[in-house]
């Protein structure tokens, strides 16, 4: 196994203008960062990379958070095709997901774009199964007050909304 | 160097996060990500929230995905098709004759309820609960009904009793020595299956399964299928010239089968196939019926396994005009005319199809 420590150390900043190092191996996860590091030929230099690279959608407590995540599970089998079908699960979140996603709302749904923007599969899935199972079996209104959303139906048009999905009825 | 990192991020997009959270906040592909991972239910309720949740799940892009992650993408048309119902270009209308301005698919039914993969009949676990997987009598569900009468129809594992073994067939259906009937009803608009498919483009439906009988018995089988307007369901009268010889009308269509005794007891293969059907047609209803030929006490009738439906659509996407019905019948005007008072208990609906009723000396009750 190789030791994360000795591995290189990529610099990235946080939106909030924060640096931080994280090794090679353990940001692999993140597509976007993976594929820019390749695309812009940083990846040959054996030495740190002298600029930041700019996360600028993610503040640093969150990055710090996404970091901890990939550091767990950087070492994680690749997923393959045929484990797509897991994804309809939302019941199999590990404990240590568990754990890592007892933070407020607020923080969830931040995780959520953090993850779509540096384009973490895992972290993806695991936060969205999260939210999912908030509202899962929720009436309309109480997903409303989940997402603190407005009611901008008329009776009428949420009436043809239910005629038209009664298949989802049985 | 950091302008250029710049730059590239800029391209890959995203909108600047804030640390106030509400949906507003929240981009429409974090929604959809979610979206994917909820049941049916709560993703109707999630329609019903507000104006911005319905229209991120009335995107057919959204349903393709999920299908893809729900395994269940044999539910949809093909890509040719997606493509060509999307852009509204079909082949055999390049003069615009057909107004295909509002064809389009109906995805959540289709990746709901079966769509374009096959169809298999939900009858077994009837079956499976049944004490020695046997039925007698009427059972009806809104998709099947099994009329058994004689000593009823059983379910029989590993190929068959009396069959040569065959790798595909787990488990069979046995009839008797009286007539029993198996209908299964496929409500095709309910499937996913829309309405403009059915008329405009009557894409080709198969049925098929496999037949067989016991070496030491003679045995008589129909395999019969109908397409209907309405949940009539079995139109009578194609259905009695149907189970007496082989028919190919354009709605009605059916297999006669005998097995002399001692003949040799290997599963074949028998598919229905309707091409060139009238528009309108909302219903399948289709049929095996049959039984020993030498009045056996027990299950010595043919066998049928692996029953299977399939709407096939062309591998060119193309439009026709609507073709007419010219095998309407009189039941097909007249719906409604089983529910009729006369025909208050629904148990003996059909019951008219019953060819033979076997002498009474046959029929053993006490063998319970």
């Amino acid at each position: 196994m190789t030791d994360a420590k000795n591995e290189r150390q990529i610099k990235i900043s946080s939106s909030d203008n924060e640096i931080i190092l994280v090794p090679r191996n353990v940001i692999r996860l993140s597509t976007t960062i993976n594929t820019l590091l390749q695309d812009l030929g940083l990846d040959d230099d054996e030495a740190t990379n002298a600029e930041p690279i700019p996360v600028q959608n993610v503040a640093a407590p969150i990055l710090r958070k996404v970091i901890s995540w990939c550091q767990y599970h950087y070492q994680d089998p690749v997923p393959t095709d045929d484990s797509d079908s897991r994804e309809k699960r939302t019941d199999d979140i590990s404990s240590w997901d568990t754990e890592f996603l007892k933070v407020d709302q607020g923080t969830l749904f931040e995780l959520i774009l953090a993850a779509n923007y540096l384009d973490i599969k895992g972290l993806l899935d695991v936060t969205c199964k999260a939210v999912a199972n908030m509202i899962k079996g929720k009436s309309p209104e109480e997903i409303r007050r989940t997402f603190n959303i407005k009611n901008d139906f008329t009776p009428e048009e949420e009436e043809q909304i239910r005629k038209e999905n009664a298949w989802c009825e049985d | 160097m950091i302008k250029t990192i710049m730059s590239y991020i800029e391209k890959l997009g995203g909108e600047q996060s804030q640390c106030l959270i509400d949906a507003e906040n929240v981009n429409n592909e974090c929604f959809v990500h979610i979206f994917l991972r909820l049941d049916s239910k709560t993703l109707r309720n999630c329609m019903l929230a507000c104006h911005r949740f319905r229209s991120l799940l009335s995107n057919d892009s959204f349903w393709v995905e999920r299908a893809r992650i729900i395994g269940r993408v044999n539910n949809l048309p093909p890509f040719a098709w997606r493509k060509a119902t999307n852009q509204k270009k079909f082949k055999g209308n390049e003069s615009g004759e057909i107004d295909v301005s509002k064809f389009a698919f109906n995805f959540p039914i289709m990746v709901h309820s079966g769509g374009y993969s096959t169809i298999r009949p939900t009858f077994f676990s009837y079956f499976d609960a049944a004490p020695n997987h046997i039925i007698q009598g009427i059972i009806r569900s809104d998709e099947f009904k099994i009329g058994a009468t004689g000593n009823g129809i059983q379910m029989e594992q590993n190929s068959g009793y009396g069959c040569e073994p065959h790798t595909d067939v787990e488990k069979c259906f046995a009839f008797s020595f009286a007539n029993s009937s198996i209908y299964i009803f496929v409500d095709l608009v309910a499937k996913g299956i829309d309405p403009w498919i059915l008329d405009y483009v009557r894409p080709k439906i198969r049925i098929s399964q496999k037949i067989n009988h016991r070496h030491d018995c003679a045995a008589s089988l129909t395999l019969a299928a109908q397409l209907n307007y309405h949940e009539t369901q079995w139109v009578q009268e194609n259905g009695q010239v149907q189970v007496s010889r082989n028919t190919d009308l354009k709605r009605s269509k059916s297999i006669n089968k005998q097995w002399p005794q001692w003949t040799e007891a290997t599963w074949a293969d028998v598919a229905l196939e309707f091409n060139n059907y009238p528009s309108g047609m909302r219903h399948l209803t289709v049929l095996n019926t049959g039984k020993d030929d030498q009045f056996w006490q027990g299950f010595y009738g043919p066998k049928i396994a692996n029953i299977e439906i399939k709407v096939i659509l062309p591998e060119m996407p193309v439009v026709r005009p609507l073709q007419e019905d010219t095998e309407r019948k009189r039941e097909d005007d007249e719906p409604h005319n089983e529910q009729a008072p006369q025909f208050r208990l629904p148990f003996l609906r059909g019951r008219r199809n019953v060819m033979a009723i076997p002498p009474a000396i046959f029929h053993n009750p006490a063998e319970e």
